[in-house]
């Protein structure tokens, strides 16, 4: 799959404080990318730097080839992009923001499919923009990084104010997007919404990414916890001892596990006794993040 | 991208200013120049004393041009003047504050293209509202009982005004683009304009300070000159190159910077302030 984006060592030092830190990322074309991390961890300065918002310390990225920077321009014409806390005109109505903003890009409204976008996300369009509420900013902020079909998406949050009727329309909107072929890059901190959506995801900490895999990869590489329920007295400890498990806690017939990558050894060892009952805990992708972290601040 | 529609956008953000005082200039004007009749009668014969030309400059107070540049040229600008900072400082800054700037910056659009579309639409709005100010005065030459003046002298003069008015714009700009708040480019233009009117002032009352005159926008917008004479052209290429320099200031500041973080990149390059990082090392956003 070709690159849709691209980054190589892309860092950004704001005075002495480093909120980027040699950044390599490739996103494919097609694909619908979360970039995760807590607040602060950078990824509004990584997604800042792909627009030529700021410029980089060192390193470079690119979008279909343009260089972020030196082609922005050419960047930016085929980018939809939705700031992280969308602020508006306040005094022009969402058709009129709408008219505006295809006005820039030179596309006409009618076929722009703003019209459509709006429709289908429930926005009316026309009263002010300044007494829309939260989650109606947002979704004519949709609408301008949707309208005019981009090849790629720059979502900040995207999800951010809508109830959970608009954010299954919006999902449905950004898979329907990519299966055309649009890449979708989107940073979250929200992971229900990234496990719904994302085919791909790069974990962002304290400025450096700390892993990029699919979301089954992370999974499976997650610590899981197995209660096994034996016939009678469980098997000896040795009976378990292998890389990635380890006995948490041991009563009567129970024996509780965590697991840690591939499940099959264990299933297999298992096999070898008489087991009456299973309980597997798939760790959500929270769960998952929080392991990350957790491991990035033991290290 | 249709240029068109970010002027036209700007001039409808500008569209109070622009009613409101084109109104108002027309009347002010208006209303001002037809008090001449009984200020000239007032004052016909009167010889006043010399301290009083310092103000007054070298057109009697009782001639047209006299009547003119002590109570419309003497004022009028400033309040011009007033305008082109709220308007200047409020273009990019305002819009950095408010938090549209990105999104108004995620379209294909030049930085600088930006920088001069607005530019282009602030002087429009203050050309117009000179424009009326001027077709004020025409109206008086018509309808005011001895206010006669050649067109052209209230051309000159008006064109002069209008190049101070767009000095100031232009510095006003440059602040925008530059400083990362309107209020702080507000505040900095705000001192040079006062700085400059006290320069001015006093270069004026005091004799050993005449020349200092020649440093401030104030001294080289000699009016008095426009109406009795022609127009000054030096001091109108003067304020020409420098909104010229301004613009192309603020351009390149615009071109440079970060959009979005809360620093002073034209004045200072060193580390951020604990105060203007946000947790995780993010710079704070403008306010």
């Amino acid at each position: 799959m070709p690159a849709a984006i691209h980054t190589e060592d892309l860092t950004r030092d704001f005075g002495t404080l480093r909120a980027l830190d040699s950044l390599d990322l490739d996103v494919g074309e097609g694909e619908i990318f979360g970039f995760l991390g807590p607040n602060g961890a950078g990824k509004s300065t990584a997604i800042r730097l792909m627009l030529d918002f700021i410029r980089p310390t060192r390193g470079r990225a690119a979008i279909h080839g343009h260089d972020c920077q030196a082609q922005s321009m050419d960047v930016r014409r085929i980018v939809g992009f939705l700031p992280g806390d969308i602020r508006l005109y306040p005094a022009l109505t969402g058709r009129q923001t709408i008219d505006f903003f295809a006005g820039m890009r030179g596309i006409p409204v009618e076929n722009s499919g703003a019209l459509d976008i709006a429709h289908r996300l429930e926005l009316r369009l026309d009263v002010k923009a300044g007494t829309y509420s939260k989650g109606n900013r947002q979704k004519l902020g949709l609408v301008l990084a949707l309208m005019g079909g981009p090849r790629v998406l720059v979502l900040d949050e995207p999800s951010s104010g809508l109830d959970p009727l608009n954010q299954h329309a919006l999902w449905e909107l950004l898979r329907e997007r990519a299966r055309d072929g649009v890449t979708v890059f989107f940073s979250s901190h929200v992971m229900s919404e990234v496990e719904m959506v994302c085919e791909r995801v790069g974990i962002l900490r304290k400025g450096q990414l700390v892993a990029t895999e699919t979301v089954s990869q992370m999974k499976s590489k997650a610590l899981r916890h197995l209660v096994v329920r034996f016939d009678g007295s469980p098997p000896a400890a040795e009976a378990f001892a292998m890389e990635g498990v380890r006995e948490l806690r041991r009563e009567q017939s129970i024996i509780e596990f965590e697991v840690q990558g591939d499940l099959d050894p264990m299933v297999k060892a298992l096999a070898q006794h008489y087991v009456v009952d299973i309980a597997s805990e798939q760790p959500t992708l929270e769960e998952l993040l929080m392991s990350f972290y957790a491991r990035e601040d033991a290290t | 991208m249709s240029g068109r529609g970010l002027v036209l956008k700007t001039l409808r953000d500008q569209r109070n200013i622009l009613i409101g005082m084109s109104a108002g200039a027309f009347l002010i004007t208006l209303g001002i120049l037809a008090l001449y009749p009984q200020v000239a009668d007032q004052f016909a014969g009167i010889e006043l004393p010399d301290f009083y030309d310092i103000f007054l400059g070298e057109a009697p107070i009782d001639s047209p041009e006299g009547f003119l540049a002590a109570e419309f040229f003497s004022w009028m600008p400033l309040l011009f003047i007033a305008l082109a900072v709220i308007a200047g400082t409020a273009a990019i800054a305002s819009e950095e504050s408010n938090g549209t700037l990105e999104l108004l910056m995620a379209e294909p659009v030049r930085r600088r293209d930006l920088v001069l579309r607005k530019t282009l639409a602030l002087m429009l709005v203050f050309l117009v509202i000179s424009a009326v100010s001027l077709a004020a005065m025409v109206l008086a030459t018509v309808v005011v009982r001895d206010f006669e003046l050649a067109f052209t002298r209230m051309l000159s003069a008006t064109t002069l005004m209008l190049l101070v008015v767009w000095f100031f714009l232009g510095m006003s700009l440059l602040a925008s683009a530059a400083l990362p708040s309107r209020g702080s480019a507000a505040a900095v233009v705000t001192a040079l304009i006062v700085l400059a009117y006290f320069v001015n002032l006093v270069a004026t009352l005091v004799q050993d300070l005449s020349f200092l005159q020649n440093l401030t926008p104030f001294g080289w917008a000699d009016y008095t000159g426009a109406l009795l004479h022609s127009m000054p052209w030096l001091q109108a290429l003067v304020f020409v190159g420098f909104f010229i320099v301004f613009v192309v200031g603020a351009v390149v500041s615009f071109e440079r910077r970060d959009i979005g973080a809360a620093t002073w990149p034209v004045i200072r390059r060193g580390p951020l302030k604990p105060s203007e990082v946000a947790p995780g090392g993010e710079p704070k956003r403008a306010s």
